[in-house]
């Protein structure tokens, strides 16, 4: 078992967003999480990754921290970082001042000072970035522009999978990786995912439409509302969904 | 020393020129800026300068040592007390210096900056100062290496010593330079008093950086002019750089003379413990079809108080021009404080104009972003802190010049507000 969280609430300035959620995810896994706006599926991601805006307010968070699984409630989200828990964000966060190889070093660099692993220096960490650019069809020069500052949607999206490849997270949490992309940029950001996918991470895609899950597989599809999961399935759960909307589950 | 209205009386009692009974008048009818003026709503002077005045002589004789550690393999041009030190100064080809009377120079004066209304600090200077300092440099000359302007304070006597330098830049036609200015305080036991002045002719195709630090030490109170004319066709890349001085209140003046210019008007100031920075810029479009843009940002730590007003000013028949200016400030210190006033004023009708300004904390979600990349909470901090100053050193062209730029900022500003990170302060 990689997570599992267990009948999790979670309220943000008084308002309750999480109604008591479970959901367990074993490494080899995709799962994805869908849900009409507002559902709480972002929400979900940021409590697993430890946004401070939300406050738990009852439930648990399990995750496995070498072979026990541990709650993470008081983790930073630093150290959660740091044990291999990637958000990838719907909205990545601009930084002028800031270039992106820089950026992806330090993160990198975190990393390995809490692996014990050596660091790298600017040329290894260079080439260790060149297939992973390569994969995403991404040029050299984004590495010396500042971190998301005046990149396009779908370019900010590539450059979050960049960051995921660059750090090899065991759970993946991708919030809305999806949306605004092109089909091409989608079709590179799936590359990516799947390029990474092995026995031993799992990746949670949390996404409004269906469209994403023709490139990325998952093998389990849970539908989110009011902040519950009301419905649970394989991925032909997805493509019941698009045939009928979310209707078909809400309105019951 | 003497009180400001002695002064005042032994030059009303002594035969002047027009010139010079110009500056007296602006003297005494402006008398030191204090909260009630307009331009000065959010800096009393009159809380940090007393009435007594010791303006400090030349020297008889220069000292040749040289002390420098900053930029020591450029050209240097070099002033101690205000006034040049030859034996130090050594000028690049292409470029060359002269002391000359202040009152040859009026009607040149009066000629590239014919809207400038003498406020008291340009009043007392233009008063005392007998000569100013004229660099030029030659037409379509290409310098390299750029000169380095020093200002060391070494010998205030007595409390209220000001050194007053007056500094006019000619560069020619289709010439390109960058001119570093630093005005560095020596850690006096009196604290120093500086007004200084810096005025730049642009002429047609140009290219001029300059680049002004102020790393004074904290007691001294630093009043600046810089001042530039931009002519057609001309490119005038600003930076200012403020760190040191209790007080700093630091004039850019623009005067957009000529189509197709660029005026570039940008800076940083980082104030902490009771410092007290004021930016006041004024861009002037007199003419159309030219750019200018602006970008200004502020950290302020501890009780320090920062200031911006940023003027720009679209006259009625300059059609097409495209300006832009952003002011952010972060404040860090639970009693920092920041007034930032943009004030835009467009009479031409078909004109591109953009600003903004804001005030707040290091942005949260920044933060977290960051944080879940593995950085932890403080190492994050620091980042952005230094992200957000580092966004505007990078628009200095000069790289080398960035880089030294840099380099003090650590010294005199990050390396005190940005390491208590993690020390509890969030």
């Amino acid at each position: 078992m990689l997570i599992e969280v267990k009948d999790l609430h979670a309220e943000v300035e008084g308002n309750e967003i999480l109604n008591g959620i479970s959901l367990t995810v074993n490494p080899g896994e995709v799962h994805a999480i869908m849900g009409p706006n507002g559902s709480g599926k972002s929400t979900l991601a940021k409590v697993i990754a430890g946004h401070p805006a939300f406050e738990v307010t009852s439930g648990e968070v399990n995750y496995n921290i070498n072979g026990k699984m541990q709650n993470i409630a008081d983790l930073e989200p630093h150290e959660r970082s740091t044990q291999g828990i990637f958000l990838g964000f719907q909205y990545p966060v601009e930084i002028a001042g800031v270039s992106n190889i820089a950026f992806l070093r330090e993160s990198y660099n975190a990393i390995c000072a809490k692996q014990g692993v050596a660091e790298m220096d600017e040329q290894e960490f260079k080439n260790y970035l060149r297939p992973k650019l390569e994969l995403l069809e991404m040029s050299d020069s984004f590495l010396d522009r500042a971190v998301n500052a005046g990149f396009s949607g779908g370019e900010k999206k590539k450059n979050e999978i960049l960051q995921m490849t660059v750090l090899n997270p065991r759970l993946s949490l991708l919030d809305e990786t999806d949306s605004g992309l092109d089909i091409d940029a989608l079709k590179i950001v799936a590359k990516g995912v799947n390029a990474l996918k092995s026995k031993y991470n799992a990746t949670v895609l949390v996404t409004h439409y269906q469209r994403l899950l023709d490139y990325i597989t998952p093998d389990f599809v849970h539908v989110l509302y009011q902040g519950k999961i009301i419905k649970s399935g394989g991925k032909e759960l997805a493509h019941q969904l698009e045939e009928k909307g979310y209707d078909w589950l809400t309105k019951n | 020393m003497k009180k400001l209205n002695e002064i005042i009386k032994n030059y009303k009692t002594t035969i002047l020129s027009s010139f010079k009974e110009d500056a007296l008048v602006s003297v005494e009818s402006n008398g030191i800026p204090y909260s009630k003026q307009e331009n000065w709503k959010y800096t009393n002077l009159k809380k940090f300068i007393s009435e007594d005045f010791n303006f400090l002589k030349k020297p008889k004789s220069f000292s040749s040592s040289t002390d420098e550690t900053l930029f020591k393999d450029h050209h240097q041009i070099v002033f101690e007390d205000g006034h040049l030190n030859p034996n130090k100064t050594k000028l690049p080809a292409g470029c060359s210096l002269k002391e000359q009377s202040i009152e040859s120079q009026e009607s040149n004066i009066s000629k590239n900056f014919p809207q400038d209304k003498l406020d008291f600090f340009e009043g007392i200077s233009r008063l005392v100062n007998n000569n100013l300092y004229s660099i030029e440099v030659d037409k379509k000359a290409i310098i390299d290496n750029s000169p380095i302007i020093i200002h060391h304070t070494y010998s205030p006597q007595s409390e209220g010593s000001w050194v007053q330098p007056i500094i006019n830049i000619e560069c020619g036609a289709f010439s390109q330079s960058t001119f570093v200015e630093i005005y560095h305080g020596k850690e006096n036991q009196i604290p120093s008093f500086t007004n200084a002045s810096t005025s730049f002719v642009i002429n047609e195709n140009a290219i001029v950086e300059h680049v002004k630090v102020q790393i004074e030490d904290t007691q001294s109170i630093h009043i600046s002019k810089v001042r530039a004319k931009v002519l057609r066709d001309a490119t005038f890349h600003s930076f200012t750089l403020s760190l040191g001085s209790l007080v700093a209140r630091q004039n850019i003046l623009v005067d957009i003379d000529g189509e197709n210019s660029n005026s570039h008007i940008h800076g940083f100031f980082g104030a902490r413990g009771n410092q007290h920075h004021d930016i006041f810029s004024h861009i002037n479009h007199h003419v159309g079809h030219n750019e200018s843009h602006q970008l200004v940002k502020g950290i302020l730590d501890d009780e320090a108080r920062g200031v911006f007003t940023g003027k720009i000013m679209i006259h009625r028949d300059a059609q097409l021009v495209d300006s832009t200016q952003l002011n952010k400030n972060i404040l860090l210190g639970p009693k920092s404080h920041m007034d930032t006033r943009p004030q835009l004023e467009v009479y031409a009708d078909d004109v591109k104009c953009a600003h903004g300004a804001t005030i707040g904390q290091i942005d949260p979600e920044e933060i977290f972003y960051l944080q879940s990349r593995g950085i932890k909470l403080h190492e994050a901090q620091k980042m952005l802190c230094h992200a957000f100053a580092f966004d505007t050193l990078e628009k200095i062209k000069s790289e080398t010049v960035r880089e030294s730029l840099a380099e003090l900022l650590y010294e005199k500003f990050e390396k005190y507000a940005l390491e208590h990170f993690g020390e509890g302060k969030e």
